[in-house]
Order: C-alpha cells, then sequence, then structure tokens
C-alpha cells in the first residue's frame, strides 16, 4: 500500500515542566529540567531519590494516567479544531499497568501480615474486603483508551498499546495505520505514563537502570541512568489536512529479540526500524531527530551509533535531541512526547535542546542540540523509542506546504 | 483487505498443546476441570480449565529464559514456538513481525511473598525496607513482570523474531486489533510474514481476587488460561486457511448493533462453521442466537464453555477452533466471533486453504 497522507491536527500534553503543551515546550526550549526530589512518599532507602513528577495528577480515587490523560486529549482536540462523524474517530493509546495507591496496598500488605510474615490465607480473606479499596485509583490499561473515547464521543476503533517505553509511539503507528486504511478520518493518539512509585522506583533500580546520582544526561560521559518521570501527550492525527504543516510520512518497527533490558550491541533492529521509517518517507536526511536518548549507559551509545550508520554522510547536518535530560523518562509517554517535539520542531523550527548534556560522550558523538534550542527551517524529523524488552519504533514527519 | 494466508495455527489451553487436543475437548470430552494449583494457597479448591501441570514448562527448555517469565508469558512463547515450528519457518526470523494481545503479565505470588517477608515490620509496610532490601530478594525483573510487553518480548527473544511487533493490552477487542494490526503490516509490506494471537491467565491470585470482588467469580463461571497464535504470509504454496474479514467492533453500541454491522460487513456469505468466544453467559445466549438465526447449518463451537475465560487468549483460541473446523469438517468458510469483557465484537472470517 502506499502511505497516503496523515496530518498532525493537534497537540495536547501534561509533562512536569508545564499542564499544557505550549508552557511545557517554551520550558523545554529554555534548557530547564523538572527532575526534584521525591516528596510523595518517603524515599529513604531507595537506590534514587529524584524523579520528574507530577504530584497534581493524584488522588485517592482516580488513576493519574487517566487525569493525564483526558488534559492532554482535551488540548489536542481543542486545537485541532475538526468536525469528525463519532464512528470515524479512533482512540490509540500507549499505556502500561496502572499502580495501585501505595498507602492502600501497604494497608492490604499489612492486613495480610501475621507477625513479619505474609499470610496467603490471610491475603485472600482480607484481600476480598479490601481489593477494591486497593483497585478504586487503578485501572487497567484499557480504560484510559475508554475514558478518552467517552469524552469525545468516538465510536470508532479503540486500541490500547503496551509495548513498555515504545507504547506511545506504537500507538501512534497504529493510529496512522488505521487512518491510511481508512478505518478512521481522524485519531486522538498518544500515550501515559505515571510511574514514580515505590513499586517502580525500586524495581528499576534493581536492575541498574536509575542514575544513582539523580540526574538525567542523556549521551553526556558522565551518564548513569535515567530518572523516573511521567506525563501524557496526545495527538489528534487526521486524513485531512486542514492548516496542518506536519505529515506523517515514515513508520518503522523492528524488534531486538535479543534481552529483556539490554539493547542488542550492534544495533541492527534499531538501525531496522530507523531506515524503514526514512525509506517509507523517501527521504535519506532529517533535519533532526527526537531521540530516545534514556541516559543509559548502552542504550544511548548504540542509539547514537546506529544514527550515524543511519544518517551516513548527512549525520553531521542532522541535530539531535532527547526530553529525558529534562522531564525524565515517562515510559508509556516517551515516544508520545518525543512525537510532539519533532512535531513542533517541523511546525515552528525550533528544536529543543538535550538538558543536563554538557560533555558528550564520544562514543554518542553527534550534533546534539545543547543549553537552548536551536531555530532552523525542519523539512522532516524524525522520534525514536527503543523499549525495553527490545521493541524498536521510529516515526518520520515532514514538513507540508 | 487483501488476503493473508494462514500457514500455522498454535494452540496452549486446557486441553493442551496443539490442535488435535483442542479439537478433542470443542467436540469431544471437555477439558478436565480441576483445583487450580496456583490458587490453592490463597483460595482453595477453586476449580479451573488449566494448562496441564508441567506441560508447557516442558515445552521451553531455555536457560536464558527459566525462572523469569511470567505464566501468560510461558503460555506465549509455547504457542509460538509451535506455530514456528508447524510453519516451518526456521530462517529469516530477524524479519517475521509479531503482534499480541496481552492481559495483565503478573509476577509470581512467591515474589510478593518474598518481599512483604523482609518488608513488613511489626505489621507496617517498611518503605526504607522495601526500597534497601526487600525487592533485592525478588527476581530482579519485578518490575517487567508488571508490564504487559512482558508477555510479548520473551517469545521474541526466544525465537529472535526481529520484525515489527507490538502487544495490545486485550480484554478480548484487543486481541482482534492485534490481528488486523499483522495483516496490515503485510498489506503495506512492513514484512511478509508475521504472527498474531493472544495469551493470557486468569488463574492468578490477585486476578482470582479482583474477579471475586466484581462478582464475576459466581458459581458456574470457569477461569482459564491460554494462548493461541497464528502465522501469516503473504504468499504460501500451502495454507491452512485465508483470512477474507477481519475486524473489532468497539464503541457504546450494544453487542446485538455491532452482530449486524458485522453481518452487513460480511456480506452474504455461505458459513459452515461458527467458532464463539464470548465472556460470560449474556454474550454467549447473543452470539449463539445470531449463529442459529443467520447461518442455520453451521456447525458451532463454544470455545470459552469448553476452555474456561481466558480474556485475551479467548479470541485467539476461537480462531484456531475455526481453522481445525474447516480443516476437519472439508467446510470451505468458517467464522470466529469473539465477546470480550466491554461488549466489544472480534470478527474473523476463514476460508479453507490450499493444502
Amino acid at each position: 500500500m502506499k502511505p497516503t497522507g496523515v496530518f498532525v491536527r493537534g497537540v495536547g500534553a501534561w509533562t512536569p515542566l508545564g499542564s499544557d503543551w505550549p508552557s511545557s515546550f517554551e520550558r523545554l526550549c529554555e534548557g530547564e529540567s523538572a527532575i526534584a526530589p521525591i516528596e510523595s512518599f518517603d524515599v529513604e532507602g531507595f537506590p534514587t531519590r529524584v524523579g520528574a513528577c507530577i504530584t497534581q495528577c493524584r488522588s485517592p480515587n482516580e488513576d493519574p494516567r487517566v487525569v493525564l490523560a483526558v488534559r492532554a486529549a482535551r488540548e489536542a482536540w481543542s486545537r485541532a479544531e475538526i468536525a469528525v462523524q463519532p464512528g470515524r474517530i479512533g482512540i490509540f493509546v500507549g499505556a502500561e499497568a496502572g499502580r495501585p495507591v501505595f498507602s492502600a496496598a501497604a494497608e492490604l500488605a499489612a492486613a495480610c501480615t501475621e507477625g513479619d510474615s505474609f499470610d496467603q490465607g490471610r491475603f485472600a480473606r482480607a484481600g476480598l474486603r479490601r481489593w477494591r479499596e486497593v483497585r478504586a485509583g487503578w485501572d487497567s490499561p484499557a480504560a484510559v483508551a475508554s475514558r478518552l473515547a467517552s469524552e469525545l464521543g468516538a465510536t470508532g476503533p479503540v486500541q490500547t498499546v503496551s509495548l513498555a517505553c515504545a507504547s506511545g509511539a506504537m500507538a501512534i503507528v497504529a493510529a496512522v495505520r488505521a487512518l491510511r486504511e481508512g478505518v478512521c478520518d481522524a485519531a486522538l493518539c498518544g500515550g501515559v505514563g505515571a510511574d514514580v512509585d515505590p513499586f517502580t522506583l525500586a524495581g528499576f533500580g534493581l536492575l541498574g537502570a536509575l542514575s544513582a546520582r539523580g540526574v538525567a544526561r542523556p549521551f553526556d560521559a558522565r551518564r548513569d541512568g535515567f530518572v523516573l518521570g511521567e506525563g501524557a501527550a496526545m495527538m489528534v492525527l487526521a486524513r485531512e489536512r486542514g492548516d496542518s504543516s506536519v505529515e506523517v510520512c515514515g513508520l518503522g518497527c523492528s524488534s531486538d529479540a535479543y534481552h529483556l533490558t539490554a539493547p542488542e550491541p550492534s544495533g541492527a533492529a534499531a538501525r531496522r526500524a530507523m531506515s524503514t521509517a526514512m525509506r517509507e518517507a523517501g527521504v535519506d536526511r532529517l533535519d533532526c531527530v527526537q531521540a530516545h536518548g534514556t541516559s543509559t549507559l548502552l542504550n544511548d551509545a548504540v542509539e547514537a551509533a546506529s544514527l550515524r550508520e543511519v544518517l551516513g554522510s548527512n549525520c553531521p547536518s542532522t541535530y539531535v535531541s532527547s526530553v529525558k535530560g529534562a522531564l525524565g523518562h515517562p515510559i508509556a509517554a516517551a515516544g508520545a512526547i518525543g512525537f510532539a517535539c519533532a512535531a513542533q520542531a517541523v511546525a515552528s523550527g525550533i528544536i529543543v535542546p538535550t538538558a543536563g548534556l554538557t560533555s558528550i560522550d564520544p562514543d554518542c558523538a553527534l550534533r546534539h542540540v545543547t543549553g537552548q534550542a536551536v531555530h532552523q527551517t525542519v523539512e522532516s524529523a524524525m522520534v525514536n523509542s527503543l523499549a525495553f524488552g527490545g521493541a524498536n519504533c521510529s516515526i518520520v514527519l515532514r514538513r507540508c506546504s | 483487505m487483501s488476503e493473508a494466508l494462514v500457514v500455522a495455527a498454535s494452540a496452549v489451553s486446557a486441553a493442551g498443546i496443539g490442535r488435535p487436543a483442542l479439537r478433542s475437548a470443542l467436540r469431544g470430552t471437555p477439558a478436565l476441570l480441576l483445583p487450580v494449583e496456583s490458587l490453592k494457597p490463597t483460595h482453595g479448591d477453586v476449580v479451573g480449565a488449566q494448562v496441564p501441570p508441567g506441560m508447557a514448562e516442558a515445552e521451553l527448555s531455555s536457560r536464558r529464559l527459566q525462572g523469569k517469565l511470567s505464566r501468560s508469558a510461558l503460555l506465549a512463547a509455547v504457542a509460538t514456538r509451535r506455530a514456528l515450528a508447524e510453519a516451518e519457518w526456521s530462517e529469516g526470523r530477524e524479519e517475521i513481525g509479531y503482534f499480541l494481545g496481552v492481559g495483565a503479565s503478573g509476577c509470581s505470588i512467591a515474589e510478593i511473598e518474598a518481599m512483604l517477608g523482609i518488608a513488613m515490620k511489626e505489621q507496617h509496610l517498611s518503605l526504607g525496607l522495601m526500597g534497601s532490601q526487600a525487592l533485592a530478594a525478588c527476581n530482579p525483573l519485578f518490575a517487567f513482570q508488571a508490564m504487559h510487553n512482558f508477555t510479548l518480548c520473551h517469545g521474541a527473544i526466544a525465537e529472535e523474531l526481529g520484525g515489527p511487533n507490538a502487544a495490545f493490552y486485550s480484554r478480548g477487542a484487543g486481541t482482534v486489533g492485534a490481528l488486523e494490526e499483522a495483516v496490515s503490516a503485510l498489506e503495506e509490506q512492513l514484512c511478509h510474514r508475521v504472527l498474531a494471537g493472544g495469551a493470557d491467565t486468569l488463574l492468578h491470585p490477585l486476578t482470582w481476587a479482583e474477579l471475586l470482588t466484581d462478582g464475576t467469580a459466581a458459581p458456574g463461571f470457569i477461569p482459564g488460561e491460554g494462548a493461541a497464535i497464528l502465522a501469516l504470509s503473504r504468499s504460501s504454496s500451502r495454507s491452512l486457511a485465508a483470512i477474507e474479514k477481519c475486524g473489532a467492533y468497539s464503541g457504546p453500541s450494544s453487542l446485538e448493533q455491532k452482530l449486524e454491522q458485522a453481518l452487513a460487513d460480511l456480506g452474504h456469505r455461505e458459513i459452515d462453521c461458527i467458532a464463539i468466544a464470548p465472556w460470560g453467559e449474556p454474550p454467549r445466549q447473543q452470539l449463539r442466537s445470531f449463529a442459529a438465526a443467520q447461518f442455520p447449518g453451521a456447525a458451532l463451537l463454544d470455545v470459552t464453555a469448553k476452555l474456561g475465560e481466558c480474556v485475551a487468549a479467548s479470541p485467539a483460541l476461537g480462531w484456531v477452533a475455526a481453522i481445525d473446523a474447516l480443516l476437519e469438517l472439508g467446510a470451505g468458510r468458517a467464522l470466529a466471533l469473539s465477546a470480550g469483557l466491554d461488549a466489544e465484537l472480534g470478527c474473523v472470517l476463514f476460508r479453507r486453504g490450499e493444502a
């Protein structure tokens, strides 16, 4: 099938730097970082004590992912100014497992404990009484998409992609495919993550994936891991261009098929995703890349080497940046926030810098954007998502006039 | 939609592993319902439709994966291996796509026990102990066991599947969405071969606790587990079936309205066999009535009635049942209808392939 036009009609986001996309983007351009000590729970003893949190999205009775996604969706939809029949609107959301409100989980744990030992029988009995309470603020990933469908009155296709750090990007890919196939005329798509909680913090810490220094420095020689973040970015894509100046024109996906937590060192699969997206877009050069750039040792080095190879002689002229130095790593939202930055770069000619990057690792040598945003015409841009578990996803956008 | 050819179809269920076992349970002796081992410590003798103990583990002896797999990931990996073997796709796996409908991964209750055993102090959960010591007592992949793509990436790693891939969270319809994506990947020539299916288990203490509290686990409800995978190709000298239609019908309309829409989309077709995979009794009666009214001569196979409720796996088990019926009955067309937790309808139409 020949790609048909899919256009970016509206962007909305709630990030730790701002409760809407313009304010988030403005602060990203300034090189600010939202990473700060976690105050929502006691982090004494944890492998890291910082995160990029959005405390306002949390309440005892509502899933924070729903709160984040709904606000981002409303913003994107209102900016899109689009009129489409409800049955022709699709919803595509990247979301991972929710988490119970920790205090409720702790009460459940206490109820299941005899002395200092966990009692499975008590778990069953206490669980039945307390489970509803624990579940009150913790919905399934599918609940986010369902809620967004009701917000818009959308009755077209609904999909929830759970692909770890590539969830948001892959949800956008699914939306683009549905639009190209004519399954819907407009799609609300993106990702949401709200994972700064004790379970995730300790779990990723155990893997050695989190920054012990508590600083996210993508592609920097001193990088030592990522910092957890949270947020949501939602886009409205449509077959009708309207006044959009950004077209989604290339998609590429692959799997490392190598390791649960480490990227395949040669970067072969990551390159395959990038080159497929560029080939489909019909471009052999890019003005900028919104990299996955997590700030982990291996991921950044593999991604940088892959970009050098894929971009070839055009690499020195391609700007590269990552928002994870500013926003941490919001897991399922990461690709969607990266997409928003790439779309904004194409639309406005402003490429955000990589916060925290001051001493470029020679292994990660690229034309990095540091300090302040770069202003230049961007004809084409690519966003990368390279997930835990080995799923890779690249999307190319281009300027249309 | 151009046709995708089904080159292989594998199933893991309470009936055992493979299509003959599935066939036997659906058309003859139902799968044995036994007290579920994984629920015994917490909930006593819950009767369910579980994959025979040890059977899936014996199929997957990879040292790389031992002790790391959630139950759903194990079942998916076994079904994936079987599908690849039947398709004889031993070469060029780096280009094979992989799309799954998945449910909650669910870590082992022993991991939770180990964690709480250290983190609890005088009946209070100590965050300090949890952060500094308790999680160290768990599988280091604890955080990943809660991620849904865990179910997909184990199979991809074990079988070296390097093509386009995605895990769709599924309460039924997501699995049909995974098949749609797989067919789309073939159409757009993102890959020439692709696996699509679903895997899930309800036989986990946390899931069961949830089903009890929301009233789902009423008398007569049979929790199950399983996985099923189709191997699809754009062209092949032999195929089990061709997919003529594939669609997920979501939105606020009733199941009856969705069935009407699906019927209109199917057009006038002769259908010889219908495999249904509904969640719960009201949808079961609706799907049965629909089948009887619209296709009165068609043989009916009820997947979830015989194999238990498997959520993300149920639609895919229905596809395999439909394809198997095509082959066994020498039939022309088979329809697979699924209705998940949100009353979303899945509808897949298969035509018999070329031997």
